[in-house]
């Protein structure tokens, strides 16, 4: 008969839930043969009364080649008592019995807490505690970030997307970790006092884990589908080509080695050692050729080139010509970027020339919507944050001028007086214009932009 | 692992000390505790596995013998001792149980 793959999202300590569920597949015809991290493989059969135990060994690994000597010894014990072993995982270990009462497998609870508690702390803690420390030093480095240009990261979906989903894996892991150990201390008093260990599933705490990792992905592929909007395909297929080619190196080298007997601690030094390496050359392999094939450059508006230069022809509310009149210069690149968040709204617009002697003006602004007044707060005090290593001072002018709540100028310190630079920060009642022009704008230029950016629709 | 663990002995901890006053192995062991105590105490393979890694890192018992993966243990003096400690503390139990119910009635 065939053999069919389910999917079995159970925490590693559910032993008693794996026991319910594999026996309920027996009874429709499906019984375990092998076991991995998600994928379980069950053999199609006539419906059959089988009974499962999950139990633990300290001694099992992933990375062992066959079954320890000492793990034989322990099936021998199970096979005289009616259990035939039936696969192992790591240190989990699944047992079968056709006999209609089996003996219990485990026959002292407070031996068999300690034996499972034994094998938590070396694997389920470890990795939960592992992950922890990855994503805590991922949040820190996002946290660092939002910390140093807080307008884009608020304005940037992907960032958003990454601090929740660093946020949440945090959360989700310290939760499992809690909970391990109140169920561990909970079962603890039980069994010190001669009960039984304290029955860790409930149907709430599954509905609670199924919820998250739909979040989770959920998060994940709308971070995909973001990226691939906004990326190049070349990047993306880098991405998500890794987690496949890394997951196919360790477990292929792991596989390989067993079946050349090699010593588990052989096996574990090689194959991880073998993944760091994979995950450096794919690392360099990105660095080389994301610029080499122009991966990084949005590929999905229409430009010409002059040079290496790309020339946008987007539509822009404010241009040069506005301010200045007619240019005769015809390699002019306008470019509109906007970038919706539940936080920020942001417009970018830019009017820029290639690189040349006597360039024409060129001309560079932000308009930002902040969704809440504390993102308005933080959008400002970043837009007039002097740093230390420019001698560019701040000025606050009139807010009649542009009919704002606040404005301020940029200007340097100059022998003869103030060198106002024509950047400015207009804030308004529910947006925030960063504008950047080569020199300060005269009265007539102020009433242009007023026109232009505040008529109500600033939008192209 | 705590020593006051082995401060008393469970009924299983009592009766595998006991069939290994001679030489057992593991199999053995399981059937000779249920033959012993007519079916009241069975030994699952799982806990019979941990007590016996246990009483050996312990230094109750001790493996003698390891033939085609079975392995064989014998009790040790300090098992011995340990066997008789609880056998004594039981016995105190029964006493005073019977003196207090003899007074009681």
């Amino acid at each position: 008969m065939k053999n069919t793959k389910r999917l079995m999202l159970m925490n590693y300590n559910y032993y008693k839930e794996i026991e319910k569920k594999l026996e309920l597949y027996a009874k429709k015809g499906l019984v375990l043969e092998k076991m991995g991290p998600y994928f379980w493989t069950f053999k199609k059969t006539e419906p059959q009364n089988l009974k499962y135990t999950v139990t633990y060994f300290a001694e099992g690994s992933v990375f062992n080649p066959h079954p320890t000597d000492n793990q034989q010894t322990y099936f021998d014990y199970a096979k005289a008592a009616g259990w035939d072993f039936v696969c192992e995982y790591n240190q989990m270990q699944i047992f079968c019995s056709s006999l209609e009462n089996p003996p219990e497998f485990e026959t002292d609870e407070k031996e068999k807490l300690e034996n499972i508690h034994k094998c938590m702390k070396k694997s389920f803690v470890i990795s939960q505690l592992l992950m922890l420390l990855v994503f805590a030093l991922n949040l820190f480095l996002r946290l660092n970030s939002l910390k140093r240009n807080p307008t884009d990261f608020l304005s940037s979906n992907i960032d958003l997307a990454a601090l929740l989903m660093f946020i949440s894996i945090i959360l989700y892991s310290s939760y499992t970790l809690i909970n391990y150990f109140m169920w561990y201390n909970k079962s603890k008093k039980s069994v010190d006092m001669g009960g039984f260990i304290i029955e860790n599933f409930s149907k709430t705490r599954r509905y609670f884990e199924i919820g998250y990792l739909i979040f989770l992905f959920s998060l994940i592929g709308y971070m995909f589908i973001h990226l691939s909007t906004n990326t190049a395909f070349g990047i993306i297929a880098l991405s998500v080509a890794q987690l496949p080619l890394f997951a196919l190196v360790f477990w292929g080298s792991i596989t390989l080695l067993k079946r050349r007997k090699f010593s588990a601690n052989a096996n574990k030094i090689i194959s991880t050692s073998l993944l760091i390496l994979t995950g450096v050359l794919y690392l360099g392999f990105m660095f080389y050729s994301i610029p080499r094939f122009s991966f990084s450059e949005r590929s999905n508006k229409p430009y010409t080139t002059v040079g290496e230069y790309r020339l946008y022809s987007d539509k822009i509310p404010l241009t040069c010509e506005d301010l200045y009149g007619h240019i005769d210069f015809e390699y002019y690149s306008y470019e509109a970027d906007e970038e919706n968040t539940p936080l920020l709204h942001r417009n970018h617009y830019s009017q820029t020339s290639p690189p040349m002697k006597n360039a024409p003006p060129e001309l560079e602004y932000s308009i930002y919507e902040p969704k809440f007044e504390f993102v308005k707060n933080i959008v400002v005090s970043d837009l007039t944050k002097l740093n230390d290593w420019s001698d560019r001072k701040l000025e606050t002018l009139d807010n009649a001028v542009f009919s704002t709540e606040k404005a301020y100028a940029f200007y340097y310190e100059e022998a003869n007086g103030k060198l106002f630079s024509g950047e400015y920060i207009l804030v308004f009642t529910d947006k925030i214009i960063h504008i950047d022009a080569e020199t300060p704008f005269t009265d007539e230029q102020i009433e242009i932009v007023k026109s232009k950016l505040l008529s109500g629709n600033s939008k192209v | 692992m705590p020593r006051e663990k082995y401060q008393t002995l469970t009924e299983q901890m009592f009766y595998i000390l006991l069939c290994l006053q001679s030489e057992c192995c593991g199999v053995d062991i399981m059937k000779m505790v249920s033959e012993m105590t007519e079916q009241r105490v069975t030994v699952g393979p799982g806990t019979l596995y941990t007590l016996l890694d246990n009483f050996v890192s312990q230094g109750f018992i001790t493996l003698t013998n390891i033939e085609n993966r079975k392995k064989s243990y014998i009790i040790t003096d300090k098992g011995r001792e340990m066997l008789r400690k609880e056998y004594t503390r039981l016995h105190k139990l029964t006493e005073d149980y019977e003196r207090f119910m003899k007074k009681v009635i």
